[in-house]
């Protein structure tokens, strides 16, 4: 038995997509998931037909007038997800990084081990083409986590995660870019959430390289870190 | 005598302005207050900023005048930075709020 067909209730695992001009990948993306969960994807103001591809895939679509950032693309996919009666919800990219199989397999943990989430680790599992500038920057983001939160985690700014719906509920993601990332490890350490991590295959293509983080975003983050804090 | 009335006139009303305004940014409304009391006590009595400037290691009390409004200007900054991202979060709400509302299903 795979572990998408072991999954019991999939009308109740929601994944949770943010997309921002990725007409030409999301529909192969929503494809692969629908027919093990339910999809919906947060068009964040693109200029592109990224909605009606992902609608014509199968995925629902909620979309952002106005770009806003990954952070709130995420949680406006978490608030629908929540009114749509999830149970678990999971934070996927929509740029084809991610592996549907671990995601799954996270799924299981979540259920089985009664954790409030499952965060997915590139470096406890494997990454495919990952440049050693991206390398250096995620280890140093895991410092940074380390530092500030306390947290020991082994990938700080890893995309794929589960949530439970207790966990997604009380999550509430106010940083609407980037630094999403880092006050997720903030917030699982100042709520209690209980967490796992669990190996994950991240997958570098030409397209995700292009479409993903710059380092000099690092910088952005960082401001955003210190004037989210002042608000 | 005219221009120090004047200044005083000045940092009088702005003084007023800033008491009654509300503030986002309480740091930036106590500095502009601040500044308006010493720019008035100072108009006249100049030679006091001068020695003030000595007390404090800096050797002219225009030098003073120069940091002191400088660093208003950084409060000022902050503050702005601030309200930007206030604004952002409301713009982001009402963006999510527009987007759950007309979400479409397949």
């Amino acid at each position: 038995m795979t572990l998408e067909r072991s999954i019991s209730n999939p009308t109740n695992l929601w994944f949770v997509i943010a997309a921002y001009n990725e007409g030409s990948m999301i529909m192969e993306v929503v494809r692969r998931v629908t027919p093990v969960a339910n999809v919906v994807v947060v068009d964040d103001g693109s200029a592109d037909d990224t909605a009606d591809r992902a609608l014509e895939a199968g995925a629902h679509v909620a979309v952002h007038l106005v770009n806003r950032g990954q952070g709130a693309a995420l949680q406006t996919g978490i608030e629908y997800a929540l009114s749509q009666g999830a149970a678990h919800v999971v934070t996927f990219d929509a740029d084809g990084q991610h592996d549907l199989d671990d995601a799954m397999a996270m799924v299981e943990v979540c259920r089985n081990q009664g954790v409030d989430m499952v965060l997915g680790s590139r470096f406890l599992g494997r990454t495919v083409n990952m440049p050693l500038s991206r390398r250096l920057t995620l280890k140093a983001a895991v410092l940074f986590t380390r530092l500030t939160t306390g947290l020991k985690l082994t990938d700080a700014h890893n995309g794929l995660r589960v949530l439970s719906r207790a966990a997604a509920g009380r999550l509430r993601i106010t940083q609407d870019r980037m630094a999403h990332a880092s006050e997720i490890t903030s917030k699982i350490r100042h709520l209690g959430l209980t967490f796992v991590e669990h190996p994950v295959t991240i997958t570098y293509t030409e397209y995700s390289l292009r479409k993903g983080q710059k380092i000099s975003n690092s910088v952005r983050i960082l401001e955003d870190i210190i004037i989210g804090s002042q608000r | 005598m005219i221009i120090q009335l004047a200044f005083t006139a000045l940092f009088l009303g702005l003084l007023f302005v800033t008491a009654v305004r509300r503030f986002g940014f309480s740091p930036l409304k106590y500095g502009i207050m601040l500044f308006c009391c010493f720019g008035m006590y100072f108009v006249w009595n100049p030679n006091q900023m001068t020695h003030l400037a000595r007390m404090v290691g800096i050797g002219r009390g225009a030098d003073l005048i120069a940091y002191a409004t400088t660093g208003l200007f950084f409060l000022a900054v902050v503050a702005g930075v601030i309200r930007e991202r206030r604004a952002s979060d409301t713009l982001t709400q009402l963006v999510r709020k527009l987007a759950l509302r007309d979400a479409r299903q397949p």
